[in-house]
């Protein structure tokens, strides 16, 4: 029943938008017809074994990246194909090829130009220019494909605490970088031209628009953005003009709830990918933001669990990249079909 | 009804069925939940971090994540809430970067069962493995703080209050009384810590200068090994404060290079432990100063270097030899000495009461104290100018300072820097690499006792054999020795009944109220000058005499030398046998006026005397075939042409047929004494002639009156005129009975001398 009131709640959000209030409609009644005979069931079996399946996404291993990496947060492939990890507690950006070999690596610990503390997300433009979020050091700074410093935006707060800058995101179309600040708990808007800020949006809260340490984002191909707002337990859906257009997950640990969403990727198809640290699970939705299946582990037949999967990349060849932090790699898998 | 719906019996089987499949619903309904401790109460912003507590696992559906039971609001368990996993999924960079400082480098250990050596207190629990956990120290809803609070208010959620590490100490009890344990202080501020320490990552105390245990432990992001806050492989941290012991790194105290297999009492090589705690330990060391080594009993601040240095141990380095300076003494010099040489009290503490220990003279950390960059070596010998000494020993300015008594041989022909500089120790080290002291004393392996550092020579006494190390015909000083014929050495006064205030030495050199004479008993070998310190010292071979030389007291114008020893003979100052008096420029066998050569000097001479008897100083004087041979040295003057040619007795003597005894009057302490002499040899016999000392006392004026002269030429009579004794009690009478009283004047009067004929006694007019 709790299940069913959130989801009742998030049906009450989704009122200005009608097919995706049908969509909860019809999941709800699944629900529904789902659970009632289940309670039965289990009073006959006693035994806590799963009343439920969960659609799993199978994924082909295909390699790991270790690079002595530290604590790894991020990664993102470029149009060339040259996978990018940001290996923050190294302070160093490591470039890989798409078969997984060492290709080059920059950065340093420090505060000078080309130089990092702790830096935690990254972005990549169609031109190749990679954008990391440099954290520590309160600022955006750009980089040639080959790691050539070029320019950074040192990011300034509105309520006087330092920026925590955690990821970026390019919009092209718009002219746009899009910035989160972690501790101020927003999103900043710069001009790609001219690296001058162009507004802030969101404020500390649970509202929409609003955010509780907001962490990892990713644009997709509408230029829609979606922000992990981790303590709200939430991705949410921003519009190329920044309003509001709804939130995926919630809060629990069933399917299609999260405890620690971290990182987001949008496939080709829309689908929305979201890393859960905590439960070291990735969960799949559908655009419209219902569950539609887990990253499936193919020999166990079940979920399939990360060591706290953080950042998550998908390519245009529907590799899935996982950066498991605390196992310090990057995982890449080929996405396959799903199974029940 | 009811009690019908309880009798079965009554009951159709379509009733019956119809219950106990109702029965059986509900009990398995039970059987089927499982057992949760709280109601669905749990609020989002507690589950947080207390996950379980989510209402979704006390559904049957399916989480993504299992219920852990046994974690919730158990007294002592780690629950889900404490582990590691709900730590580092906020402190991964979304809430608070923490990867840096808790998961990049060293922390305390987590998920192992405390030592032995801590005891942890009931307010800090451990996990249900009864295991050290996150939980154990932290608490988001713990009292603790950082020590000083934090402005946005944000803590490490201790779980208690952790001011100057009081949580480190809660359950590292041992460290904290340090005093018991030996260990490192903590809580006391000895210095002000250095501000690279707190850049390293040492969290300061609510004295900036007050050591706690995290002034060098780092609980996360610890750089170093036991959650050191850098790594101390090297000693960087101990450096890092104690930066002038820093020097001993590359030196023969950093034991990685000289004893890299010995191990510490934690049993570390020298190569795991770092340079300084091969020998000192932070914690339960086994005494003073962290020693990390067995330490046997005795004053430490010895004792620790006996610990590799001792003549007990096998470790093939310096050891202090046989014969070392000694330690556990009082200083030399009653001088407060400088701060730079300090001295010890019993339990090894700085003491400027206390006594000469090793450290008082040598900076274990510290190669070259002028050169700290100069590390020496493994395979280097060190000099006066390093070896760990606190100042350089050049010039001997190290040995200077507790012996200060000895510092006029610097410029004296005893320092060997200036006269024999090519002159060289057992050491191989010649006197100006040595120090004038080095070249003659080394403090460690010396060559005999005194710290002798050259090979003795010769046969005689120890002392001597040290004087001989030069002074021998092919030593450094061969144009100074002491002939053949030199005051007698390696005697024991005792048996000559002699009595003196210069000191008298054993057979190893130590004084000793019973001891021998030797060369040092008259000579102070550092000192040139007993009175007056030589202050423009132009040298060299400068020729000295009675009133320097070495002499431990100057010999002229008062024969204050000889007088310690021949108290009686000294009374010659002053009389006319005294030529300072009567013949002043009147020179000896070696050229010396009076005024060089002393009183007793005119006619002695203690080393190289061309005469035998006597060491006389002067020409024999002519005798007759049968007279004594000791008149000869009478006549040196008494003759004519000579300086007492106008005292010259016209006759002087016995008939020399009578042999004459002298058995009761043989004792030189008795008023009688009246010694006879061998014809030839001149030594005292009691059988034989009259001579002219067998009446006269050459050294006192007047037998009544034991006292000098009083620098005036005087005429005398038969009360004194040198006499030994008045001649109512003279040898004379022995013979010649009373007569002698009246004879005796005659004697050395031709006119009145009675000679004895062959018939009888005959005057002589």
């Amino acid at each position: 029943m709790i299940n069913f009131i959130h989801r009742c709640r998030r049906f009450h959000r989704l009122s200005k938008r009608p097919l995706l209030k049908i969509c909860v409609i019809l999941s709800n009644l699944r629900t529904i017809l789902f659970c009632v005979p289940c309670v039965f069931l289990i009073a006959f079996i006693a035994s806590p074994t799963p009343a439920h399946a969960i659609r799993l996404t199978n994924v082909r291993h295909l390699f790991d990246l270790t690079h002595s990496f530290k604590q790894p947060s991020d990664v993102a492939v470029s149009k060339e194909g040259l996978i990018y990890v940001v290996d923050g507690v190294n302070n160093a950006v490591k470039v890989f090829n798409q078969n997984g070999k060492f290709v080059f690596s920059f950065g340093a610990k420090g505060q000078a130009e080309g130089e990092f503390k702790f830096p935690l997300g990254i972005g990549i433009d169609s031109a190749g220019r990679v954008y990391i979020a440099d954290s520590g050091n309160h600022r955006v700074q750009i980089f040639n494909s080959t790691g050539v410093f070029l320019s950074q935006i040192k990011i300034t707060s509105k309520n006087g605490r330092p920026a925590d800058p955690t990821d970026v995101s390019i919009d092209e179309s718009a002219g746009r970088i899009y910035i989160v600040d972690n501790d101020n708990h927003c999103i900043h808007a710069y001009d790609r031209a001219t690296l001058q800020k162009i507004e802030s949006f969101g404020a500390p809260g649970e509202g929409d628009r609003e955010f509780r340490y907001p962490f990892l984002m990713a644009l997709d191909a509408e230029r829609y953005l979606y922000i992990v707002d981790v303590i709200n337990t939430r991705v949410q859906i921003l519009s190329p003009d920044g309003l509001y257009v709804a939130s995926v997950g919630k809060w629990g640990v069933e399917k299609g709830e999260f405890f620690r969403p971290k990182g987001v990727a949008i496939d080709r198809n829309g689908k929305i990918y979201v890393s859960d640290s905590y439960m070291g699970v990735i969960q799949v939705f559908e655009p419209v933001g219902d569950f539609y299946s887990a990253i499936g582990d193919t020999d166990k037949g079940a979920v399939r669990k990360f060591v706290t999967p953080a950042g998550i990349f998908i390519d245009n060849k529907d590799r899935l990249y996982v950066v498991e932090m605390f196992a310090e790699k990057v995982s890449v898998y080929q996405i396959e079909k799903d199974m029940e | 009804m009811v009690r019908d719906l309880f009798n079965l019996k009554l009951m159709s089987v379509k009733y019956r069925t119809a219950l106990l499949t109702g029965v059986l619903l509900i009990m398995a309904c039970i059987t089927a939940t499982p057992v949760f401790p709280l109601e669905l109460s749990s609020k989002r912003d507690c589950v947080v971090c207390h996950i379980m507590w989510m209402d979704d696992f006390r559904t049957d559906k399916e989480t993504l994540v299992e219920w852990q039971p046994g974690n919730v609001l158990m007294k002592d368990t780690q629950g889900v809430v404490s582990s590691e996993e709900i730590c580092y999924s906020c402190h991964d960079g979304y809430v608070k970067d923490s990867r840096d400082i808790v998961w990049k480098y060293n922390r305390h250990p987590v998920y192992v069962r405390p030592s032995k050596n801590v005891t942890i207190p009931p307010e800090l629990p451990l996990s249900v493995k009864d295991e050290l956990y996150c939980g154990t120290c932290h608490s988001a809803h713990g009292k603790g703080a950082a020590p000083h609070g934090d402005p946005f208010g944000r803590t490490a959620v201790y779980r208690e209050v952790n001011i100057d590490s009081s949580l480190c100490e809660m359950c590292h009890r041992n460290e904290a009384s340090y005093k018991f344990s030996n260990g490192h202080p903590v809580h006391t501020i000895a210095m002000k810590l250095p501000d690279k320490l707190f850049s390293m990552g040492s969290r300061k105390a609510t004295d900036p200068n007050k050591v706690i245990c995290q002034t060098c432990h780092k609980i996360h992001g610890a750089r170093g090994e036991k959650i050191l806050i850098v790594s101390n492989k090297g000693s960087e941290l101990c450096a890092t404060c104690h930066e002038q012991q820093k020097n001993l790194i590359e030196t023969k105290h950093d034991l990685r290079a000289t004893l890299p297999e010995e191990k510490n009492l934690k049993q570390q090589l020298p190569s795991e432990s770092g340079p300084c705690s091969a020998c000192h330990m932070p914690h339960n060391s086994s005494g003073k100063r962290l020693w990390a080594r067995s330490l046997k009993s005795g004053n430490p601040a010895t004792q620790m270097c006996l610990t590799c240095h001792g003549e007990d141990t096998t470790y093939k380095i310096k050891h202090t030899g046989k014969y070392s300076h000694p330690i556990n003494i009082e200083p030399s010099s009653k001088e407060k000495l400088p701060e730079y040489m300090p001295l010890f009290s019993e339990d090894g503490t700085k003491n400027p009461e206390g006594k000469v220990q090793c450290f008082t003279c040598h900076n274990v950390h510290t190669w070259d104290p002028n050169f700290l960059t100069n590390k020496g070596g493994k395979e280097v010998e060190g000099d006066a100018s390093n070896s760990f000494l606190r100042m350089s020993n050049h010039a001997s300015a190290l040995c200077l300072e507790c012996h200060k008594d000895k510092k006029q041989l610097i410029t004296s022909d005893h320092n060997l820097e200036v006269t024999a500089p090519e002159e060289k120790n057992v050491q191989g080290f010649n006197a100006p690499v040595s120090g004038p002291c080095g070249v003659c004393h080394i403090p460690h392996n010396a060559e005999a006792p005194h710290l002798w550092s050259k090979k003795l020579y010769g046969g005689n006494d120890f002392v001597t054999q040290m004087c001989t190390t030069c002074h021998n015909n092919k030593g450094a000083a061969k144009a100074k020795l002491i002939g053949d014929n030199y005051h007698p050495v390696d005697v024991f006064m005792k048996k000559y009944n002699i009595k003196t205030e210069l000191p008298l030495f054993d057979s190893e050199g130590n004084k000793t109220a019973d001891g021998k004479l030797v060369c040092i008993t008259c000579h102070e070998p550092h000192t040139w000058d007993p009175v007056k310190p030589v202050l423009n010292y132009e040298f060299k071979n400068m020729e000295g005499d009675a009133t320097n030389s070495f002499l431990r007291k100057a010999n002229f114008p008062s024969s204050d030398l000889c007088k310690a020893c021949h108290e009686d003979k000294a009374l010659v100052d002053g009389t006319d046998h005294d030529l300072n008096v009567t013949a002043p420029d009147a020179k000896n066998l070696i050229g010396q006026p009076v005024k060089e050569s002393g009183t007793c000097g005119a006619c002695h001479l203690v080393h190289n005397a061309p005469n035998k008897l006597k060491l006389w100083a002067r020409p024999y004087g002519t005798i007759a075939q049968s007279e004594d041979v000791i008149n000869s040295l009478c006549k040196s003057c008494h003759s004519k042409g000579n300086i007492s040619e106008n005292k010259i007795p016209p006759i002087a003597t016995h008939p020399e047929e009578r042999l004459i005894n002298n058995v009761m009057r043989s004792n030189k302490e008795s008023l009688d004494y009246a010694p006879i002499y061998d014809r030839r040899t001149g030594k005292e016999t009691s059988v034989g002639n009259i001579s002219c000392p067998t009446c006269h006392n050459a050294h006192q004026w007047s037998p009544l009156l034991k006292e000098k002269g009083n620098n005036q030429k005087l005429e005398g009579n038969a009360t004194n005129s040198f006499l030994r004794n008045v001649s109512y009690n003279n040898i004379c009478i022995d013979c010649h009975g009373l007569d002698a009283l009246f004879r005796f004047k005659y004697y050395h009067d031709p006119e009145d001398r009675v000679e004895k004929q062959q018939e009888g006694i005959r005057i002589t007019k």
